[in-house]
């Protein structure tokens, strides 16, 4: 059986990429089991929502650069430069 | 039109229209890696030279606006990886080792969690949305390792893969799996004493 130590990584893992078969079905069976793993994931869950509210890196949030568009001047620029290399 | 027609349709398009089609795009994108205007800009820009310099590379399996994601990225991690050697200094930042022996501590030698993680009150998933609370997610946030902050934003944000943000970090993929569950423990602790498990102001009543 898995420990809390393994199963917390495999948690975070999970985020992340597919876990194998064998992965998943031992930690379903710990979690089953363990209330702490079990609130573990529902935190990481419930932080990575507000990851996704708030945007993450130390000093910008994630609405700073919503919507925003290419300028004129920029445009302008990108595709001088492109028409150079063509 | 069939996916092999659009795609074919694709392969035929316009290298001169990818600007105007894709322009604004690419830019979201970019400042999601670069978080400044001007960088992202530039961004765009090395992103279009690449792409028209490898068109003939181009075999039509993606939309054209998946593959320049795909060239903006390679291009954002080679910058990205420039400019992490001369990041700003992190004043309040745990270092990786202090991290890592914090992270061990967390467990008892047999596995199990040293102090395992209790609910979180009932209002808990309501009170994220606040600006008090986004202020002290900033402040545990700067008390994080920058690689681990760095893991954290590319995988969610950008959607960068293991390997891809090992390239940018410096690291083997499976370390990057390492990395981001410390970051993910370290962030979870620093909430939960400032945050979710605060017993007085702070958090609204």
């Amino acid at each position: 059986m898995l420990s809390c130590q393994r199963a917390s990584q495999l948690i975070s893992d999970r985020i992340n990429r597919r876990l194998s078969v064998r992965e998943r079905l031992s930690l379903r069976l710990h979690t089953l089991v363990c209330k702490a793993c079990r609130t573990y994931h529902r935190q990481l869950e419930l932080i990575h929502r507000a990851m996704q509210h708030h945007g993450i890196g130390d000093s910008d949030s994630a609405s700073e650069f919503a919507g925003i568009q290419l300028s004129a001047e920029a445009r302008d620029r990108i595709r001088k430069a492109l028409d150079q290399r063509v | 039109m069939s996916d092999s027609d659009a795609a074919q349709g694709e392969v035929l398009s316009d290298p001169s229209t990818w600007l105007d089609d894709h322009g604004d795009y690419l830019l979201v994108c970019a400042v999601g890696f670069v978080r400044e205007i001007d960088k992202a800009e530039d961004l765009v820009q090395e992103t279009l030279l690449a792409a028209v310099k490898g068109w003939a590379q181009f075999e039509g399996r993606s939309t054209v606006r998946t593959w320049l994601i795909a060239i903006m990225k390679r291009k954002a991690i080679d910058q990205l990886r420039q400019a992490r050697r001369h990041a700003p200094k992190r004043p309040k930042a745990l270092s990786e080792s202090a991290l890592s022996n914090w992270t061990n501590e967390q467990f008892q030698s047999s596995g199990k969690w040293a102090n395992p993680p209790r609910s979180w009150p009932a209002d808990a998933a309501a009170s994220i949305e606040s600006e008090e609370f986004r202020q002290v997610f900033a402040d545990c946030v700067s008390r994080l390792p920058a690689r681990g902050v760095d893991a954290l934003r590319l995988s969610h944000h950008q959607g960068l893969n293991s390997e891809q943000i090992g390239k940018l970090l410096e690291v083997t993929p499976s370390n990057v799996g390492v990395i981001l569950h410390r970051t993910r423990l370290a962030l979870r602790h620093c909430l939960e004493k400032k945050w979710f498990g605060a017993e007085n102001a702070g958090r609204k009543q």
